[in-house]
């Protein structure tokens, strides 16, 4: 990040075609630099804070850059806490580009992806959850992201966590009780109560990871990667199933030997489909390259779907890699289906039997629908058409303290309970109470004794 | 006037002033230690014991820094009971009944035998502070001693007024008086103080009860001694009994409850919640009909009991019936009537980490002063107090343990960052990292230090290597070993079970539950001798070792943000965006750290996050004008 004395300046609004771009420019330098690029005929006589102006820009030379809606916000009342000024530009690339480099001219450096919000944390404006809401705002796709992501701006999280949070605060407690006075002719928590009690923490905190993992599934997309020998249809499936002419699709074998990448939305969730390389001894440089790119893709994939042609026998090299699959991230697609001498027996008999095979046509379109409900169903562990609700949402820091948690949890099954000293269930106890802790910023140890002489009567 | 000159003084001879005027004298300074009384110098005003959890811990701490309890102790020491045995080696604690009357003869003894300490009886009037620093001490006799650093250890004796039911008097405890002008001393100079309050027990003649009818508890034979300097304890042990409190005395406690200060708004301190009055329990735990009492003696020849768990301030002539409602003691000869002791500390947030005042240079406070209860915590707070005012004087930095370190630094940051709004007693609980600051390791811990601080003689530590070696060879014996099929059918542990099959490695076996570091198994590892406390460590360094190592890692993440130092001229009004709360707490305490900001309570992780980021563009600030300060000389 910039040093705050530095003026930043970037567009608000997604890069690409639209009717209008926002640029926001914001420091110390924000009203002169911006000033300097409007044409002398049209500055207002005075900046009136928070409303919006018809100003003509000019470059240097004083060439028109652009008619524009221009609003001062000065700091600290504005998004970034700092003097902000916000252009409302006319679309195009070009025009916001030529803005941007008549301000980069006047000492304005263009900002990091999220230095804004990292301003307003900076200057007070945002607490860090709302930063990091904010943050998800940004990068959420679609209505319900949106509607999530202003979810957790009002604490949807934390008051998930917070009840889970005291539970095991209850059963600290507890044990703590029990170490700490020894002496004491009470028994403060017994093994059993201590087990079914971590057995229901425990539940709730997976429950609460699966909603999460929904959450990140929905921000985040689907990788699905199309894998398999040349020349079986992959790049026909590509653009079949994107509906729309992407990938070049030739007779010859190889044809493509770079990844594509393309998405569709599915159920609301958006899936990332790449094709790559036919897989296979290449023969040319290139297409070596794009072979090993093909399983780097394959490895990274959340899944893969497996093409297969249909109208010929498997080949020596597709039966050692389709006898080893993982059912539950790789899919057989068996294409070609319209062809006459198409014969799906052959591949199936090589599967192991938990392995999903699928007949299609990429060329004739048929089998597709089955196929993005089968995707559907595998990422989400939904039905296709089951709806993802959520009352939450996660990010990946968020999801790595849940993850951290519940690692500390899992040494506390039945048989770790019985062969862990008191201070060593204690300890893990903290450990997942600290995770959880890094989420709301809250301390642990003097809770712990505060409820320990609220529950007990304890001392001589 | 009469004027004498000291290096040191120290104000007060209980249990931390003691620990204050040795460390000081030991350590070559000559050293006045100012009392009320020089035969009341290390008295055990409320029950005959040291140690227990937690504060067994910060005995074995004051043991390897160089101090007096742990030794003292051993000493006099009547019943030793290791604490936790059935919990793992991480809360085990040493815990000892004392002969108190012993216990002070023998710290009045090795006060007068220390050179460069002379004790002064006397009251003090006023501090004397100019410009900011201690000058010397005046006593309401007129008499001045002049130093160049106080340590300031008046327990309960501030403002001092005993309770024992509507009858008050002015006293630091019991047959005593309290130090009555020293409080406005304190106030004049700006400092803020707060009532507390603690109590205890009536104490009845043992003569009188009959133990027929009590449970007896034994210590443990051998006794484990606390300190490094004994190597066994051969006075005559002695048992302790149980009892308990039954229905009907907690109907008496109800019937004349308005007739306890405690209830009827008398005292107005606030006590310490893990050290409740009876009445206290019986109102707050209605539901329990019972409480279980402890009978200890107060010393080999004394006659006198202390009925632990009774601490009250009803009036005598109620104390009276409710011993006789007590199995056992239905004949009871009570010496001496329970009370409640109500006493001014200061807010321990005025304090640095060094325990010296964050106003007044070379004033160091110690003990119940400081909110604290109990005789451990006051000797391990004398200690530091001590060590860092003589390091003051010869120039040298202060020495502050860490709560990775010690319990001690476990306490003094509590106390610097949180303040004490009700007497403050060491837990376990309070140590984050628990299972490295164990009572088998203190030596390992802080020797080192008490050898820097020349209280550790060579002779000592010398030993304490070879210790440490010994634990060393015996673990990796332990480790080389996999067990044969003539080692298991051996070992009674395993009672031909057939659980471990042959070739399964010994540390493997010692880390499964029930498996204690025995004789057998360490004459089948040909172990060196070792120590009980020696065998503690040992075993805690195999059974626990993934563990520590997991907690290790935690400590280096904890202490890289306690090296992130908060510059003391940090304007916290210059982060805007800080919570209200955290700008007001954090300018009142000004922590040290970004470590110690964070514990501060009512902060948010928004807050600390705020002041991380602010430290660093400041620091890269600095940075940057230091290199266009240079460019521009160039």
């Amino acid at each position: 990040m910039h040093h705050p004395d530095d003026t930043i300046a970037a567009p608000a609004t997604a890069p690409g075609e639209s009717a209008l771009a926002v640029l926001r420019v914001s420091g110390p330098e924000a009203l002169a630099a911006f000033e300097s690029l409007v044409a002398s005929d049209s500055a207002p006589g005075e900046w009136i804070p928070r409303h919006l102006h018809h100003i003509r820009l000019v470059d240097a030379d004083g060439h028109p850059l652009d008619e524009v809606m221009a609003a001062w916000m000065p700091g600290p009342r504005s998004y970034t806490g700092e003097d902000l000024v916000e252009i409302s530009t006319h679309g195009g690339p070009d025009t916001v580009r030529a803005v941007l480099a008549a301000l980069y001219r006047q000492g304005v450096v263009a900002a990091r992806p999220g230095e804004f919000t990292y301003r307003a944390f900076l200057n007070g404006r945002l607490d860090l959850m709302q930063a990091e809401a904010v943050a998800e705002l940004i990068h959420s796709r679609g209505e319900q992201e949106r509607r999530l992501a202003l979810h957790q701006l009002e604490g949807s999280l934390s008051r998930r966590v917070d009840p889970l949070r005291l539970r095991l605060l209850d059963l600290l407690r507890d044990l703590e009780a029990g170490i700490d006075f020894v002496e004491e002719d009470i028994e403060f928590v017994s093994t059993d109560d201590l087990d079914a009690a971590l057995c229901r923490v425990r539940e709730d905190l997976s429950r609460l990871r699966a909603s999460a993992s929904d959450g990140i599934l929905l921000r985040e997309g689907v990788s699905v990667v199309l894998a398999g020998l040349p020349n079986t249809g992959k790049s026909s499936l590509f653009n079949a199933l994107l509906g729309a002419e992407r990938a070049i699709v030739t007779e010859e074998p190889g044809t493509t030997r770079d990844l594509l990448r393309e998405s569709w939305v599915e159920g609301g969730l958006l899936f990332r489909l790449e094709d790559t390389a036919g897989l296979r001894e290449a023969r040319a440089e290139a297409e070596r390259i794009g072979v090993a790119r093909s399983e780097d893709a394959v490895a990274r994939a959340q899944i893969t779907l497996w093409v297969c042609d249909g109208s010929r026998a498997p080949e020596a090299e597709e039966r050692e890699r389709l006898a080893r699959l993982d059912p539950s991230r790789d899919l057989v697609l068996v294409n070609k289906s319209d062809l006459s001498r198409y014969d799906a027996t052959p591949y199936r008999e090589i599967l192991s039997s938990a392995t999903e095979l699928l007949e299609l046509s990429a060329h004739a379109g048929s089998g597709l629908d089955a196929l993005k409900s089968r995707l559907f169903e595998l990422a989400t562990g939904r039905r296709a058409g089951e709806a993802i609700e959520l009352e939450f949402a996660v990010n990946r820091r968020q999801e790595s303290r849940l993850a951290a948690a519940a690692a500390a949890l899992e040494e506390l099954s039945a048989e770790g309970l019985a062969a862990l000293e008191p201070e060593l269930v204690a300890r893990q106890l903290r450990e997942a109470l600290a995770a959880l802790d890094e989420l709301s910023g809250r301390q642990v140890s003097e809770r712990v004794l505060d409820e320990i002489f609220r529950n007990f009567c304890i001392g001589k | 006037m009469d004027s004498s000159r000291f290096d040191i003084l120290v104000v007060g001879a209980g249990h931390a002033g003691v620990e204050a005027a040795l460390a000081c004298a030991r350590r070559g300074f000559g050293v006045g230690l100012v009392t009320l009384k020089r035969d009341n110098a290390g008295r055990m005003s409320c029950n005959p014991a040291v140690g227990g959890l937690g504060k067994g811990h910060l005995v074995r701490e004051i043991d390897a820094l160089g101090g007096e309890m742990g030794r003292h102790i051993d000493e006099h020491g009547i019943q030793f009971r290791m604490l936790g045995t059935r919990k793992g080696p991480a809360v085990r604690a040493p815990r000892a009944q004392a002969d108190k009357e012993g216990y002070r003869l023998g710290m009045v003894a090795k006060l007068e035998a220390c050179p460069g300490l002379t004790t002064i009886e006397g009251e003090v009037a006023s501090i004397v502070v100019e410009g900011g620093r201690f000058r010397g001490l005046s006593l309401t006799d007129d008499r001045e001693l002049l130093g160049d650093a106080l340590v300031l250890t008046t327990g309960t004796f501030l403002d001092g007024l005993l309770h024992t039911g509507d009858e008050k008097r002015p006293g630091g405890r019991h047959g005593e008086g309290a130090a009555s002008v020293l409080g406005a001393s304190l106030k004049a100079l700006g400092l803020r103080l707060h009532r507390l309050k603690t109590g205890t027990s009536p104490r009845v003649d043992i003569e009188s009860i009959d133990l027929a009818r009590c449970r007896p508890q034994h210590g443990d034979d051998p006794p484990v001694p606390f300190s490094l300097h004994t190597s066994s304890i051969d006075r005559e042990q002695v048992a302790c009994h149980l009892t308990a409190t039954v229905p009907e005395l907690h109907a008496l406690i109800r019937r004349h409850i308005e007739r306890s200060p405690l209830f009827s708004g008398a005292i107005k301190g606030r006590g310490p919640r893990y050290c409740p009055s009876i009445e206290d329990k019986v109102v707050r735990f209605a539901q329990r009909d019972s409480h279980t009492l402890f009978l200890e003696p107060e010393g080999v020849d004394s006659r006198s009991c202390y009925v632990n768990g009774l601490s009250t301030s009803l009036p005598a002539d109620v104390q009276e019936r409710m011993l006789r409602l007590i199995p056992g003691l239905e004949e009871a000869v009570m010496l001496r009537p329970g009370y409640a002791v109500e006493y001014d500390a200061i807010d321990s947030r005025q304090l640095k980490h060094s325990l010296e005042l964050q106003e007044i240079d070379g004033v160091y406070l110690a003990g119940q002063i400081n909110g604290t209860s109990g005789y451990e915590e006051a000797a391990a707070q004398g200690l530091l107090a001590g060590i860092n005012a003589s390091l003051k004087l010869e120039g040298a930095e202060p020495w502050v343990p860490d709560r990775s370190e010690a319990y001690i630094g476990v306490m003094v940051d509590d106390l610097v960052t949180l303040g004490a709004d009700e007497p403050y007693r060491m837990f376990t609980s309070r140590a984050e990292f628990r299972l490295l600051l164990r009572s088998d390791n203190a030596d390992v811990r802080l020797i080192q230090k008490g050898c820097e601080f020349s209280l550790i003689d060579d002779l000592l530590y010398n030993e304490h290597l070879e210790s440490m070696s010994r634990v060393d060879l015996n673990c990796s014996k332990i480790k080389r070993l996999y067990l044969s099929q003539g080692d298991l059918s051996r070992l009674s542990v395993l009672s031909g079970s057939g659980e471990v099959a042959a070739g399964a490695s010994l540390a493997g076996l010692l880390k499964r539950p029930g498996v204690v570091l025995d004789e057998e198994i360490e004459g089948l590892a040909g172990l060196e001798p070792m120590t009980e406390r020696e065998r503690g460590r040992l075993e805690t360094m195999i059974k626990y070792e993934g563990y520590i190592d997991r907690e290790r890692r935690v400590v280096e993440k904890f202490r890289r943000l306690e090296s992130l130092a908060i510059p003391d001229d940090l304007d916290y009004r210059d982060l805007s965006g800080l919570s209200i709360e955290a700008r007001e707490r954090w300018s009142a305490l000004r922590p040290q750290s970004l470590g110690q900001a964070g514990r501060v309570p009512g902060v948010r992780q928004g807050d600390l996050s705020l002041l991380m980021v602010y430290l660093d563009t400041r620091r890269r600030r600095v940075v940057r004008d230091a290199e266009e300060g240079k460019s521009d000389d160039v």
